[in-house]
């Protein structure tokens, strides 16, 4: 037990070399052999999966009482930069959660990418992202997280431009890069913020810099450092951070794009792991952010919001991907709510099933896709059921965990819930509740729209492969019981020092009632009609409010055509100034070294008399030098 | 039997080296093909007295020949660096032995000698010892940069040969000052006479002597011009040896010189720091209109060394650790570069011409060349990086009166940037030409191990400098063990009567 | 009677000194740069051997010094003759200025 928990660096480590392996030798010597890269991904990952177990015993075991290991990285001046590992409750439920996802994802992407000529680049990056997801997860500090913060954003974006030959992959890469990058600055400033206010601890009483374990005493030594405006001001650059990773409003534009990926990365980066990664920082700086009581307000309206547009704006998407992606930045919304509003351990719990039922979801949207030759929009589908039972039945599971209908989502969902309506904020409770009834709504929609009815596409339908279901059927086993096992003790396993009581008794059954209802509802509209009736019926009595959920909402059109405007105009001055002032005094400067080499070349490739002449004269002139300070002394 | 015991327990490396260079010499009288064998040989022996260096004592100070050799951690770490250096330096020539297989064991044997002279020029503690270990490592120098029985490389180790000769006369010209105003060769005594006697004056004016005489070996000002015609014309895997290992042992020797013997004479640290300011200037301004990569190499090698002094003339453990911390760096990324570029010779030099397309055409090579010289200039994930960073700090702390001097040398390392871009940027040029590329599986032991060192070093640099910072705290206090150690043979002569 | 003193040898080795350096210098024949560096070994000879004279009669430091620096100034001698015998095959001229480099190219 203790030499693997002294050893899991391994973990992190070894898709690094796994990732260097592949694409080193993908030109030469993996080439040979399509398998061995993915048995070294596979491996690699299921090892880590072993390992994770073990961390997940040790932290039931030990509960309060966090294993970790750090070593010193760097030094600047007298700060000591660390490396090192943490288990504690949180991580390794975190460990656990991506090594088995990612496991299955890659198991499911070998026969997913099987014709892809780039096999061999994309389990690379898949390794590569597991290095980085675990290192993040696994990290002692934040200064290591926000190191492995950024690697996570480079799998990201090299995974999200998979395809780069297609104009919109890599136009999407680009931009999930940039709105990411508005977050990973803020987060960089408020960490470098938070080191500034809180130095006098860690340079004089904590071992690690910037340490999680010694954060609490450290927020208190910063918070009376300084005013609470000027906290609030560090704590709200740091929660930038999770929200762009997170994809949370305003910052959520670039996970619908994100859909470029294929779709394994979409389950594994873009729904179950990377974008909680947000979620995750968010916990594990809740020392920090709940010293700020109108940061946490913040964290809950910015959940609440993105939860109600996003479910809003999945409503209408015909593509199926995107209507997932939607859901997704939705559900983590309603993460952020919990951890907002107090409900700790509710937001984590639902960040825990969510991953697996959105991974679910994702891989049967992509069997699908996968079988209709690449076609992803839902109109063109319909009555798969029969030719994909195991797909059709899966897909279900997944849509009633989300809906929270008795399978693991309702557990969170009801926890989540119970947290807002102990919190006492009634706004946000019905904004929940609301937003409950319309993930029902969305997820139902495309399960009719896809599931059942007619087959209205032209394609023909492939049957799908057993490798590709294997990781259905796994995935589906902890979406459809995972909850209900878990909901009695994971408030005790992973909190926050305090717990949620539910206080109203109705509170299951008005969210189970409210969920069955908007299924009836999705059911009427979308059950079996041959045409395509939202375009119609929805259209008709909220024409204005379709259009904006169809425009989502202008924010897209707004960073588009005002920010852009704006933000070119100025880069064009900046670049004159740029061009004709600063280019120009360098090259000035420029000629005067040149010169200078020139002349000190002269010398150069000539004779020994004038080499040891230069050597002569230097000599001499240091030996002057050395008179003539002496003299001045004397 | 004390002087047995000592050569035993204290002196096995460099007993091993000496025995391997006459074997060597033997098999060359011998036999002209025998490169093969001779090779794992070679590779054996120094692989033997890099372990004896490793299980020799360093906890305590000792000393061997009645105290003109001196074993401290200092000195075994600087032999370590030596031997590692002399072995890549091995693993580099294989291509140039398969290539003329004639004197092969000659080759080597001049080799093991100049590691001989190394090794004890960090471990000599008088001056004869010294200049002794000095001209070993000299002379074998000149022959090895010699090598190549024709073009222009006559003309360039005569060169080498003349400035050495000078400089050895400069240093020695300085010892003969210190000698007679103390009356002694052995270093402790001149310390003491200096301190004693305050002879400031005259022991900075022949300390700087005997330092400007030993910046021919670091090729810094004065005696810096031999170096880019030697790199040019010598064998490659010669200027990679003269601009490593024979550099490792100035460094050596100037650190225990300027820590032991002209310790508390400030004014030779200014010294050092002119010396630094001027030689990286020099280095930097010349490489800038340099086309053929291996003077380039040179230019670069000069400015390197001009860093290392800066940061010795600071005269802290902290700038001694980070001096530490660069000679490390310095020789892992230096035989990255020259092994890349051994792989890329073919005869006629390297030229930033014939790099042209190189990153298209062999990825992987091009790879390890840029992280080569990416590390050189200084860029972050690569060990220069750290390297820098460390050196930058060193300055920093000694205080806000040196910040221009900070500023010189973060100008120095801009204009540096330059240079090494322009290899770089060589090598992603579209227009493509004519490679032909020669890879031996020896030579790419050496190539992907010092890549990877830089790399992995670069990401994870903390061991090395923690390391280099012990070897620093060590060296440090040595005048102060050195009152303590006293009862030597030659410490308390016979009195001798004399008329 | 003139009476030599340290100060004069000194004085002698500066100047011994100094000419070897100008020979280096200037000199255009190789043979004579050679010499020229084994007269600036003698000046230092000349220092160690006066300094332990007047300052170390005990131990002769300055003596054996003296013997050891001729004998690798013999040594450094010998490589040059050598190396300046194969520039005389090669070129067939013994020219410090370097003329014999432009004579290789054209031949």
């Amino acid at each position: 037990m203790e030499l693997i928990l002294q050893n899991i660096w391994v973990v992190a480590i070894l898709p690094l070399f796994s990732f260097l392996f592949i694409i080193i030798g993908q030109k030469g010597f993996v080439h040979l052999e399509k398998k061995i890269s993915m048995y070294l991904t596979v491996g690699v990952t299921f090892l880590g999966w072993i390992f994770s177990v073990f961390a997940l015993i040790y932290a039931i075991q030990n509960q309060g009482n966090p294993f970790q290991e750090n070593f010193v990285w760097m030094y600047s001046g007298s700060l000591t930069f660390s490396m090192g590992y943490l288990i504690d409750e949180l991580s390794s439920v975190m460990l656990f959660m991506v090594t088995s996802i990612s496991l299955l994802i890659q198991i499911y992407s070998h026969s997913y990418m099987k014709e892809d000529p780039s096999y061999h680049r994309f389990f690379a990056y898949l390794s590569f992202f597991n290095f980085a997801m675990i290192g993040l997860v696994l990290s002692s500090n934040l200064f290591q997280t926000y190191i492995f913060w950024e690697l996570v954003g480079l799998a990201s974006y090299l995974l999200i431009g998979f395809w780069y030959k297609k104009n919109s992959a890599s136009k999407a890469a680009q931009k999930a890069f940039l709105v990411n990058r508005i977050g990973d600055f803020g987060l960089l400033l408020g960490i470098m913020g938070f080191l500034f206010l809180s130095y006098n601890f860690w340079f004089y009483e904590a071992d690690v810099l910037l340490g999680f374990s010694s954060l609490k005493q450290a927020t208190e030594v910063a918070l009376v450092s300084t005013s609470s405006k000027g906290f609030f001001v560090v704590a709200f650059l740091m929660f930038l951070g999770p929200v762009a990773k997170s994809a949370q409003f305003p910052l959520h534009v670039w996970l619908p794009d994100a859909m470029e990926a294929p779709t394994p990365v979409s389950a594994l980066i873009h729904a179950a792991t990377m974008v909680a990664a947000g979620v995750f920082l968010t916990a594990r700086l809740y020392p920090i952010f709940i010293l700020s009581p109108v940061l946490m307000q913040l964290i809950a309206y910015v959940g609440a919001i993105t939860a109600l547009l996003a479910a809003c704006m999945a409503l209408v998407q015909y593509d199926i991907k995107k209507a997932l992606a939607y859901s997704t930045c939705s559900q983590l919304g309603y993460m952020f709510l919990a951890l907002g509003v107090g409900a700790y351990s509710a937001g984590m719990f639902h960040l825990l099933i969510h991953a697996y039922v959105k991974a679910l979801l994702f891989l049967c949207a992509g069997a699908v896709i996968h079988s209709l030759s690449s076609q992803q929009d839902m109109r063109y589908m319909g009555g798969l059921r029969k030719q994909m039972p195991v797909v059709a039945y899966t897909y279900l599971i997944g849509c009633l965990s989300l809906s929270g209908i008795f399978l693991s989502g309702f557990s969170s969902k009801e926890q989540i819930l119970s947290g807002i309506l102990a919190s006492g904020n009634m706004f946000l409770f019905y904004i929940a509740l609301f937003t409950a009834g319309l993930s029902a709504f969305y997820i139902f929609r495309t399960y009719f729209m896809v599931f059942e009815g007619k087959y209205k596409g032209e394609s023909q339908v492939e049957p799908v492969s057993k490798v590709m279901s294997v990781p259905l059927i796994v995935l589906a086993v902890p979406s459809a019981v995972l909850g209900v096992l878990l909901s009695w003790c994971f408030d005790d396993f992973v909190s926050f020092g305090f717990h949620t009581e539910n206080h109203f008794v109705f509170l299951p059954l008005i969210s189970i009632v409210i969920a069955l209802f908007s299924v009836w509802l999705a059911s009427i509209f979308y059950w079996d009609k041959k045409k395509l009736i939202d375009t119609e019926l929805v259209k008709l009595p909220l024409k204005s409010l379709h259009r904006l959920f169809v425009e989502k909402f202008f924010i897209d059109w707004f960073y588009d055509k005002i920010l852009n405007k704006i933000y070119a105009k100025a880069a064009y001055v900046l670049s004159k100034f740029d061009r004709f002032v600063v280019d120009a005094s360098i090259d000035i400067t420029f000629q005067s070294p040149v010169a200078a080499g020139k002349l000190l070349n002269i010398v150069q490739h000539k004779k020994i008399g004038a080499y040891i002449l230069v050597s002569v004269f230097l000599l001499v002139l240091l030996c002057g030098f050395i008179m003539s300070i002496l003299n001045l002394i004397v | 039997m004390e002087f047995a015991a000592d050569i035993k327990n204290l002196m096995m490396p460099e007993i091993i080296l000496f025995v391997g260079a006459l074997l060597l010499c033997f098999i060359g009288i011998l036999t002209d093909k025998a490169y093969k064998r001779v090779f794992s040989i070679v590779v054996l022996m120094l692989g033997l007295s890099f372990l004896m260096c490793l299980q020799l004592d360093t906890d305590t100070v000792s000393m061997a020949f009645g105290g003109s050799f001196l074993i401290s951690k200092f000195t075994v770490f600087f032999k370590e660096l030596i031997l590692a250096g002399t072995i890549s330096t091995i693993f580099l020539s294989d291509k140039y032995i398969k290539q003329n297989q004639k004197s092969v064991a000659e080759f080597y044997m001049l080799l093991f000698v100049a590691a001989l002279g190394g090794m004890i020029l960090v471990s000599s503690r008088d001056f004869i010892t010294m200049f002794v270990a000095l001209e070993t490592l000299s002379i074998s120098s000149y022959i090895l940069s010699g090598f190549i029985k024709e073009k222009n490389s006559q003309e360039a180790t005569l060169k080498y040969l003349v400035t050495g000769c000078v400089a050895s006369a400069v240093i020695l010209y300085g010892v003969s000052l210190l000698y007679g105003m103390s009356g002694s060769l052995r270093f402790d005594v001149i310390f003491a006479a200096i301190k004693s006697a305050s002879m400031f004056n005259i022991a900075a004016l022949s300390g700087t002597l005997v330092i400007s005489g030993l910046c021919f070996k670091l090729a810094t000002i004065p005696f810096y011009n031999w170096a880019p015609d030697v790199y040019e014309k010598s064998p490659l895997a010669v200027s990679a040896f003269l601009s490593t290992v024979s550099k490792v042992a100035g460094f050596g020797i100037i650190i225990r010189l300027v820590s032991e013997l002209f310790n508390g004479i400030w004014i030779l640290y200014l010294v050092l720091g002119l010396i630094a300011l001027v030689s990286m200037a020099i280095g930097n301004l010349l490489g800038l209109c340099e086309e053929n990569v291996k003077r380039l190499m040179a230019y670069s090698s000069i400015a390197h060394a001009g860093y290392i002094l800066a940061v010795l003339a600071l005269g802290s453990t902290l700038s001694l650790s980070s001096a530490v911390f660069y000679i490390i760096t310095y020789l892992l990324m230096n035989f990255a570069a020259w092994s890349c570029l051994e792989v890329l010779d073919n005869g006629d030099g390297v030229t930033t011409e014939s790099l042209k397309g190189l990153a298209y055409k062999r990825p992987v090579l091009a790879f390890c060349m840029v992280s080569a010289f990416a590390s050189l200039a200084g860029l972050p994930i690569f060990v220069g990086f750290f390297s820098k960073f460390y050196l930058f700090q060193a300055i920093v702390f000694a205080g806000f009166l040196l910040y221009p001097f900070l500023c010189f040398v973060l100008l120095n390392s801009l204009i540096a940037l330059y240079y090494y871009f322009k290899v770089i940027r060589a090598m992603f040029d579209e227009q493509e030409s004519e490679q032909t590329v020669f890879w031996s599986k020896r030579l790419a032991v050496v190539l992907v191990f010092s890549t990877v060192m830089v790399l992995l070093t670069g990401i994870f640099s903390s061991p090395v400098i923690t390391y280099s910072q012990q070897i620093a705290q060590s060296q440090m206090p040595a005048v102060i063990q050195y009152e303590a150690i006293k009862g030597t043979y030659f410490d308390n002569p016979r009195p001798i009567s004399v008329r | 009677m003139f009476d030599v003193t340290l100060i004069h040898y000194l004085f002698l080795s500066a100047v011994l000194f100094c000419v070897g350096l100008l020979g280096v210098i200037v000199s255009r024949h190789l043979l004579r740069v050679l010499i020229s560096v084994e007269f600036m070994l003698n000046a230092v000879n000349i220092n160690f051997v006066a300094f332990s004279n007047y300052n170390d009669l005990i131990r002769l430091d300055g003596h054996i010094m003296a013997i050891f620096v001729m004998a690798i100034g013999v040594c450094e001698l010998a490589i040059g003759l050598a190396i300046l015998i194969l520039v005389f095959r090669k070129t067939h001229s013994v020219d410090a200025d370097g003329e014999y480099i432009e004579e290789e190219k054209w031949s």
